[in-house]
């Protein structure tokens, strides 16, 4: 049986109808791993298959807890560590019968946009492997875009499942901060970080985060809201308010620009009204996160002191350190106020600026990335490269709101151009609802599939 | 907000509080690097914040508690909390002499 690009809802249902079995269904997902991970170099881990006749394969970011099975954060602090527990977003996936294929590389804690900092190796961009997948969820993004796994698990601080999804063509859904649990995955900013799936189809991310997303009782942070029927609603043929915010087109690549522009149209023409509003300027966003993630930062890597598990700090590398020294100056006596106080305050700012705006818009598009896929070992030139590259998804991200990236086309390197949906918080039913219809209305111009003809079987 | 030019002595006393073992080069480095950071995120005093509240969970969630009496299905057992350490005694992890 043909398996290649399938969605992973396709696989349960022929799993779940005895047309194939779940161990033929690993074989062949492994299989792939082996022909094609030492070259892009996606996972870190492979995990051993364990016999159930309905499991589904998963891939998931090395920053969440796997009971039993290594967990390195992408750091070689973390080298050895084998965590004694289970995050509770791979808990509930465990519990509706994933079973883990393996842990996918990333920025080493998250830091990057483009899994440079691993201490593992970069992965490479499916679509050319001598650009980088983005990042920090880079691996994940690489391994479905080749189809090394039907679904991945990333998680996004500010752009780290938006941005390499972006890159390499697959969706990408960053639900609202505590609509799905941080509780075992490995803190980078506490009040940005927020797990979401990586897929090939806009209902296998649906799917995905019903069963992730809700309370729970050991994140404090997660919110009590009912889950929706992400999935089932999918079919609503809803009409929705779009806004455009001049400043998100700025200083973008022209192809990016056209591309995303020409999707407005196709929602435009489909029903859905467009209309022009204003944010807060997309720069001042930079400072704020940087400041905020910084001083999270440096607070939530302060446990890691290799006296209860891991390596010493003199593991840490160049950029965990950076981010660690700025975080510890902006939090420090005389100067907590001027940053940390004064970047919560503008923090206000962006999500009354988002409120006001949500009262009249349903959504609003943007590009999610202002270039395409970079070559690997540039990223060293740009002094704030993760922040410029993510300057398009950070005043989201501060206000804590969901967003989805979706692929728009490619440009004249054959590298994808992603767009981005952002809706208000909790409304991640309307982004998978829009992003559906956009899917059905043009089947993501066949990008998805496109690149699986680089990966045959 | 300060106007700040790290110094080369800031950079090291920065590295001691995080805990951070710096080597020349990264002194160096870091000094240019976090000035110009500290220049760029300058911008922010653009920005009125008098009379704003700081954010500091952006769906304001309240306090949160456990029940009393609750069983708190977090716990380790001895074993599991020791098993990633690689110098222990006798149930307890090693630590370096403090006084």
């Amino acid at each position: 049986m043909k398996l290649l690009g399938l969605s992973l809802l396709e696989l349960k249902n022929l799993i779940e109808t005895k047309r194939i079995s779940s161990k033929e269904v690993f074989e062949y997902f492994l299989k792939r791993i082996k022909k094609y991970n030492a070259k892009l170099n996606g996972y870190l881990t492979i995990c051993d298959y364990k016999n159930n006749s309905s499991s589904l394969p998963i891939a998931v970011k090395d920053a969440f807890c796997t009971k039993g099975i290594r967990t390195t954060a992408g750091s070689k602090v973390l080298d050895d560590f084998i965590p004694p527990y289970e995050s509770t977003v791979t808990k509930r996936l465990l519990k509706n019968n994933f079973l883990t294929l393996g842990k996918t590389n990333m920025d080493a804690w998250c830091h990057g946009s483009s899994t440079e900092t691993s201490d593992y190796g970069t992965s490479c961009n499916p679509w050319d492997i001598s650009r980088s997948p983005g990042g920090s969820s880079g691996g994940s993004a690489a391994v479905v875009a080749s189809y090394l796994a039907p679904v991945a698990i990333g998680s996004e601080t500010a752009g780290s499942i938006r941005q390499p999804a972006a890159w390499t063509g697959v969706i990408g859904l960053k639900p609202t901060y505590g609509r799905v649990s941080r509780y075992g995955l490995i803190s980078m900013g506490s009040s940005l970080d927020s797990p979401g799936p990586l897929t090939l189809s806009v209902a296998d991310a649906a799917y995905i985060l019903e069963i992730i997303a809700g309370k729970d009782q050991f994140d404090g942070t997660s919110v009590n809201k009912p889950v929706s029927c992400y999935k089932k609603s999918l079919s609503l043929k809803k009409k929705f308010k779009l806004g455009i915010s001049e400043e998100y087109f700025e200083g973008i690549d022209e192809e990016v620009k056209e591309k995303v522009e020409q999707s407005i149209k196709i929602l435009e023409k489909m029903g859905h009204s467009v209309s022009k509003i204003k944010l807060i300027h997309p720069k001042y966003s930079i400072s704020d996160y940087t400041i905020i993630q910084r001083s999270e930062v440096s607070s939530n890597l302060s446990r890691y002191d290799g006296i209860r598990f891991g390596n010493p700090r003199t593991y840490f590398g160049s950029e965990a350190k950076k981010r660690v020294m700025l975080g510890t100056y902006s939090l420090s006596y005389g100067y907590y106020d001027a940053y940390y106080k004064k970047a919560q305050k503008v923090r206000t700012l962006i999500i009354e600026d988002f409120k006001k705006i949500f009262k009249d818009i349903d959504a609003i598009i943007a590009p999610t990335t202002p270039i395409t896929a970079i070559k690997i070992g540039k990223s060293a030139k740009y002094p704030f490269f993760g922040e410029i590259m993510d300057v398009l998804v950070e005043a989201s991200s501060m206000a804590g709101l969901c967003a989805i990236n979706i692929p728009v086309g490619l440009d004249k390197n054959n590298l994808p151009i992603g767009m981005q949906i952002v809706g208000s918080w909790f409304n991640e039913q309307m982004l998978l609802n829009l992003a559906y219809q956009f899917e059905k209305e043009t089947d993501f111009f066949g990008i998805t599939k496109k690149i699986l003809k680089k990966y045959p079987d | 907000m300060i106007n700040a030019a790290l110094t080369k002595e800031e950079i090291i006393h920065l590295g001691k509080l995080a805990k951070m073992s710096l080597s020349d080069e990264e002194i160096k480095r870091f000094q240019k690097q976090l000035t110009q950071t500290l220049d760029y995120i300058k911008n922010l005093q653009e920005l009125n914040t008098e009379n704003v509240e700081a954010t500091n969970h952006t769906v304001a969630s309240k306090n949160v508690f456990f029940e009393d009496k609750e069983e708190n299905k977090r716990l380790l057992s001895v074993d599991e909390a020791l098993s990633n350490s690689k110098n222990k005694k006798n149930n307890y992890f090693v630590v370096k002499r403090l006084i």
